[in-house]
């Protein structure tokens, strides 16, 4: 009941904010109060509404299409057939055709597509909902089914149950599958991005600095070397430097930390390349400006040029990438976590294709779709924090 | 008249090289003139002629690939020439010699406040604290006519206009006192009404101030207004030096001629404006004889073969051409620079009567 109290009144403090905020952006409510105005009708965060709105739209236009794709693709009946039927229980029998019922209403199955449909975005509307898991259960004493309802939990998405996936209970919800495999992944990426960047400034900031000298030859280099040679392959050099020179793990271990090293330093040093070749390549282009060598002339010393006029200026473009590095860390990296058998992310869509999990499918088609959609976002927002060339009014 | 000038930078025998794709090019080729204190000294030239190039030597602010070959710059004393580190430069650049460029438009930080880039040099050169070098910021916004100078203090360049762009710059430059201003082309970027703004404020700011002007344009018609003295270059050289008076009422060297020709305000209906024909010498090649000579209608055999020296006209006049040599054979000025004189108050007449006819 508290959950339920805590879910509605989060979506409607969401939805009053807006209309709210719409409302004073329009001048219909506190047309003429400067401190409303300054707040409620800032342009970014309209800015921002509009974005989110929009995004929806086109998410959901996007859901609409892959679901109908996933319904083609993996009819039920068949699935059907895999789980349930077997010589004891032949797709003739009464007992998978309750089987395959329950599973089906289960699954969001039953009824013609567009009634699917509806109850797909049912589940997936943020707004809470009680889901149980159910199972049919045989009375012995008469020979009757039942269906045996358990685990119920309240969810504000839900994104169905997974089944058919080794080591995990059929009829588990896809919630907990993602959950902490998005948590492992993010502990790790969290990590390899914090390093990617202390390790990339430096490096692009010196690369710049001592142009066409000996560390700026090494890194581009370095570099090359990174684009040029395949990702899984490049992978398997790191590792048989760290675990075969360094004598690190290989095989991840969360309570280990020595086992995580492997993987952040190989993300971190390929991170790495690419932020140094854009900030050397931003800041050598401000090394030209007009305004560097005016403020040279002005008798600035060569420190505070690279500080205050070059490199500030070269990061402004960057900073756009910071939301999207970050939010990335959460789908993880499918070689990495394979190469060294993490539970992680990464895998698991893969997985959903390969079990033909419609559900685990689209909940993550939905939450990816999602991420990158407020990473743009946040990347538009940052920007327009520290480049006061953009204005979000028309 | 020059003799009692104080110079305050003396040019001697400047070479500047570049390296290109391994070659080097002598860009500015053995140069020698005075910068007086106090006045307006306005190099004019085509462009490539190497007007900026000499005056980026007093500030050390050549390109990567540019170096001094040879000469001496002296300025208080101090042989900028010999400068190397930037440390040695920190001691002249802004706080003596303070330059203003071309374009208003990219010389502002787009990132940083007008009133961040003015305090700046405010902080740094006169030791002022933050409070003290924003009033003084807004002092000199006022002072170069920016209007609500306390509010645009706050605002970032790209709310401001081309010219008053410019402005800003000019404030920057006056908040580093320099003893030498260096203009290279500072309207050329702007309006035709702004220009005239422009000019008109750094001559005000000049009169008060008492700084040194070095103007670098080439515009003729610009020069006539603002300089003192002129130094007309030609591929990498000074072809002509003297006051004002000296070059547009006496001038000797066939380039000045040809550049004062082909200003439009001194044509008339009647004539076709003259052009100078062909291009520039390359530096790529060795230039023998004298530069102007392949595209010179008053060339003699000599010019192809051996450059010319320098020929003293008066105290404060020279000029570096053959036709200045007893031995050579009297020639006819071009009609224009005949009527030079006469042309020059027409031009002015008109000029007036154009303005009068904006006033109403």
């Amino acid at each position: 009941m508290a959950s339920y109290i805590i879910g509605y009144t989060v979506i409607a403090v969401i939805i009053l904010f807006v209309v709210f905020s719409v409302l004073v952006k329009k001048r219909i409510l506190f047309g003429e109060t400067v401190a409303v105005q300054k707040i409620f009708g800032h342009p970014l965060l309209h800015y921002s509404i509009r974005r989110v709105g929009s995004s929806l739209v086109s998410i959901a236009l996007a859901i609409i299409v892959t679901f109908f794709l996933i319904r083609l693709a993996y009819p039920a009946d068949e699935t059907c057939i895999q789980l349930f039927a077997s010589q004891s229980s032949p797709t003739s029998s009464e007992l998978f055709k309750l089987k395959c019922q329950n599973w089906k209403e289960q699954m969001g199955f039953n009824g013609s597509m567009i009634e699917q449909l509806i109850n797909f975005f049912y589940n997936i509307l943020p707004f809470p909902k009680t889901v149980c898991k159910t199972e049919l259960e045989t009375i012995e004493a008469t020979g009757e089914y039942v269906t045996k309802v358990f685990d119920c939990r309240n969810f504000v998405i839900n994104f169905g149950s997974v089944y058919k996936i080794p080591g995990i209970a059929n009829g588990s919800f896809a919630i907990d599958y993602i959950g902490p495999r998005m948590m492992t992944s993010f502990k790790i990426g969290i990590i390899a991005v914090v390093l990617e960047l202390a390790l990339g400034y430096p490096f692009g900031i010196m690369m710049a600095r001592y142009q066409n000298g000996i560390f700026d030859k090494i890194g581009k280099t370095y570099i090359m070397t990174i684009d040029a040679i395949p990702g899984v392959a490049y992978y398997y050099i790191w590792m048989a430097i760290l675990c075969g020179l360094f004598a690190l793990p290989k095989v991840f271990e969360s309570g280990d930390f020595s086992s995580w090293l492997p993987l952040i330093l190989t993300m971190g040093f390929t991170g790495m390349s690419g932020i140094g070749l854009w900030v050397r390549r931003y800041m050598v282009d401000e090394f030209n400006a007009d305004y560097v060598k005016f403020a040279r002339s002005k008798g600035l010393e060569e420190g505070r040029i690279m500080r205050i006029h070059i490199l500030r200026n070269a990061v402004v473009p960057l900073v756009r990438t910071f939301p999207s590095a970050v939010i990335g860390a959460l789908m993880g990296s499918y070689y990495l976590e394979k190469i060294y058998n993490v539970n992680g992310i990464g895998g698991a869509l893969l997985v959903a294709i390969n079990t033909k999990n419609a559900s685990l499918l689209i909940a993550i088609i939905i939450i990816s779709a999602l991420l990158s959609v407020i990473s743009y976002l946040l990347g538009d927002i940052v920007t327009a924090i520290v480049d006061p060339r953009i204005s979000f009014t028309k | 008249m020059s003799d009692e000038k104080e110079v305050v930078i003396d040019v001697k025998n400047l070479s500047v090289g570049f390296v290109v794709r391994g070659k080097t090019t002598n860009v500015i080729r053995n140069i020698s003139f005075p910068v007086y204190r106090g006045e307006t000294l306005a190099i004019v030239g085509e462009s490539g002629s190497g007007k900026s190039v000499t005056t980026k030597t007093f500030t050390g602010m050549l390109d990567a690939n540019g170096f001094i070959s040879g000469g001496q710059i002296i300025f208080s004393g101090l042989d900028l020439a010999k400068f190397k580190t930037n440390d040695d430069w920190l001691q002249i650049r802004g706080k003596r010699i303070a330059t203003i460029f071309q374009d208003p438009m990219t010389s502002l930080n787009p990132l940083l406040t007008i009133g961040y880039q003015i305090s700046e040099v405010l902080m740094l050169h006169h030791g002022l604290k933050k409070d003290e070098a924003k009033k003084e910021a807004i002092d000199l916004l006022k002072k170069v006519k920016i209007p609500n100078a306390e509010e645009r203090y706050n605002d970032y360049p790209f709310q401001y206009s081309g010219g008053m762009r410019q402005r800003v710059v000019i404030a920057i430059a006056l908040a580093c006192r320099p003893e030498v201003l260096i203009c290279d082309e500072p309207t050329t970027a702007l309006d035709v009404t702004v220009q005239a703004q422009i000019i008109a404020l750094i001559k005000e700011l000049q009169e008060e101030y008492k700084w040194t002007t070095i103007f670098i344009t080439h515009d003729l018609g610009v020069v006539a207004n603002v300089a003192d003295r002129i130094a007309v270059m030609y591929a990498g050289q000074i072809v002509e030096y003297g006051t004002v008076e000296d070059v547009f009422y006496h001038p000797e060297h066939p380039y000045t001629w040809a550049l004062l020709c082909s200003l439009p305000q001194l044509g008339t209906k009647e004539e076709p404006l003259s052009y100078i024909v062909g291009n520039p010498p390359s530096f790529a090649s060795e230039i023998i004889g004298d530069a102007f000579a392949p595209r010179n209608e008053y060339a003699m055999n000599i010019d192809f073969v051996m450059e010319p020296p320098i020929f003293k006209v008066s105290e404060t006049h020279w000029a570096k051409t053959w036709l200045l040599s007893p031995m050579a054979p009297k020639v006819k000025k071009p009609k224009l620079i005949e009527e030079l004189h006469q042309r020059m108050k027409i031009a002015a007449q008109e000029l007036k009567r154009q303005e009068g006819d904006l006033d109403e």
